[in-house]
């Protein structure tokens, strides 16, 4: 299949940023050194290395360096985070608290952990994607023990209250779990001021390298203590035993630094690239619904469903822009997006959605590019579509019938 | 993001490109008929119509609601019942169209979908003839 020439799909994960190559470079060759061998300048120039990089993705979430733990990414540090949490907790109690559109990282866990005698209350959200603080409050128990949410949604990009979310956890005493995989680098993140005792964040969805990620672990007010899921060396303070990946990790730092520096600029230049796609198709297309929170949303996101258009159809219509669809269509599964159904979003309309990620390297040019090929597919198939031609013949009947 | 698809055939791809035989014929018309298969909510939904005269299909029509591999799937069984008797036509499987279109196995219920709307078509046509006869 010829390669699409446009990638709008940084949900998923972005190209790594020249500059952050760079930095990693030497970490391959000259400087391969182990970060666990003391008793060498190889070793310790690499330590060095490590150690730099911990303060970078400290900053990018105002937390302290030692409070951070390296891992192979946000899925390990989801199951880091929730296993490792619980097990030191199940004598105070079996009972964890979650939003039914976490990532299946977050999902996954928790029905493991059902299967192990945990029970897990999955909490709804609105039409927008959003979960009601007050509705995390009302289901916390004596023996609650865990509350994990996203801080911004993967498909629809809606961002939780995290504050109040935190708040409520910290006046309950139960931990607070989040994944942050769409939002570090992305939104403001502060573990302090948003009461988050737990975040896990993956370097390759901000511009660095793949199969590096951290979990923030609060060391203060409370002092939260892991049990390792991964044993053999005791390293990162015996959370997470393993020769530590220094190139990634180097590349992981340099990509927070970017983009702690460039958030305020890149947030606001996609979110106004994203609102003139929106605009565009809108202006061009009727009957399309935006899938997401209208305000509290990623600045680089965008969830559309295109009404009669399947979501696949459409993507193979454009093949030469990359995005995602919401739809699913294999003998094995034709369930559609667990997110858009959470947010009541029907099956039919589920299938329509096509999911916009943009991303540091897009351009206006692109934007516009991007909009025409969406409005000339979307006419297209929706004249192959029988859907269109139903809901077409029935509004033209309602028109003769009010003219009668 | 739930979906998973491998790489499509270029037959797929080109059949989605050209869109051979999408259309609608006029139902009032006596000698169309109509089959559709698959559900909407299942994201999936095909319909294929039929002129047939002195037992012979003349032209096959589809739209779709789907994914690419059930629009081709569509598009090629309208192709290959044109100019086929009722009979010839019943003969069309799945098995063929989706050899034809080099679907893999999780993509096979796309054809499944198109033979069963042409076979729709077909006995609806049938069923016609017979009242007609």
């Amino acid at each position: 299949m010829k390669k699409p020439r446009i990638y709008m799909d940084h949900h998923s994960t972005t190209p790594m940023d020249p500059a952050v190559l760079q930095t990693m470079l030497p970490y391959f060759t000259e400087e391969f050194g182990n970060a666990a061998s003391r008793s060498h300048a190889y070793g310790w120039r690499a330590e060095e290395a490590v150690e730099k990089a911990r303060e970078s993705l400290a900053g990018l979430i105002h937390a302290r360096p030692k409070e951070l733990v390296f891992t192979s990414g946000a899925t390990e540090s989801d199951n880091l985070a929730l296993f490792g949490a619980v097990a030191n907790l199940s004598e105070r109690g079996r009972h964890i608290v979650t939003c039914m559109t976490e990532h299946p990282a977050v999902l996954d866990c928790c029905r493991r952990l059902e299967k192990s005698g945990y029970e897990v209350t999955y909490l709804p959200v609105d039409s927008t994607g959003r979960l009601s603080p007050e509705d995390v409050r009302a289901v916390l128990r004596n023996d609650t023990i865990l509350i994990s949410l996203m801080a911004a949604n993967n498909e629809v990009g809606t961002l939780h209250s995290l504050s109040e979310v935190g708040k409520i956890a910290k006046e309950a005493g139960v931990l607070f779990h989040c994944d942050g995989s769409q939002a570090v680098g992305k939104v403001p993140m502060d573990v302090e001021a948003m009461g988050i005792d737990l975040l896990a964040f993956t370097a390759h969805k901000i511009y660095g390298p793949k199969g590096v990620g951290a979990l923030y672990v609060r060391k203060r007010n409370p002092r939260v203590r892991l049990a390792p899921i991964l044993f053999g060396g005791g390293h990162e303070g015996g959370m997470r035993s393993g020769t530590l990946n220094v190139p990634g990790i180097v590349g992981f730092g340099e990509a927070c630094e970017i983009a702690g520096r460039v958030m305020p600029e890149e947030s606001a230049r996609l979110s106004s690239l994203r609102d003139r796609l929106h605009r565009r198709i809108l202006s061009e297309l009727k009957e399309v619904r935006l899938n997401g929170h209208p305000e509290f949303r990623l600045p680089h996101n965008l969830n559309l469903s295109f009404a009669y258009v399947e979501g696949e159809s459409l993507m193979m219509a454009m093949e030469d822009v990359a995005v995602s669809s919401g739809s699913a269509c294999t003998s094995a599964t034709q369930e559609p997006s667990h997110v858009l159904k959470a947010m009541g979003v029907s099956d039919a309309m589920a299938h329509t959605s096509l999911r916009f990620g943009l991303g540091r390297f897009n351009t206006l040019e692109e934007v516009d590019y991007v909009a025409g090929r969406v409005v000339e597919s979307v006419k297209r198939l929706r004249e192959i579509s029988p859907l269109y031609e139903m809901a077409r013949e029935q509004r033209q009947g309602a028109h003769a019938g009010h003219l009668r | 993001m739930p979906v998973i698809f491998g790489e499509l055939s270029a037959q797929v791809l080109s059949r989605c490109a050209a869109l051979h035989r999408a259309g609608t014929l006029d139902p009032v018309d006596p000698e169309v008929s109509t089959g559709v298969a698959g559900s909407v909510a299942g994201g999936e939904f095909l319909r294929i119509q039929l002129r047939v005269r002195r037992g012979r299909i003349q032209e096959a029509r589809f739209k779709a609601f789907g994914c690419s591999s059930s629009i081709a799937s569509a598009s090629l069984a309208c192709e290959w019942a044109e100019g086929k008797t009722l009979q010839e036509a019943e003969s069309i499987q799945e098995a063929e169209l989706s050899a034809a279109l080099e679907l893999p196995p999780e993509k096979r219920h796309c054809s499944a979908l198109a033979k069963a709307a042409l076979h729709g078509a077909l006995s609806a046509s049938q069923g016609k003839h017979l009242r007609s006869g």
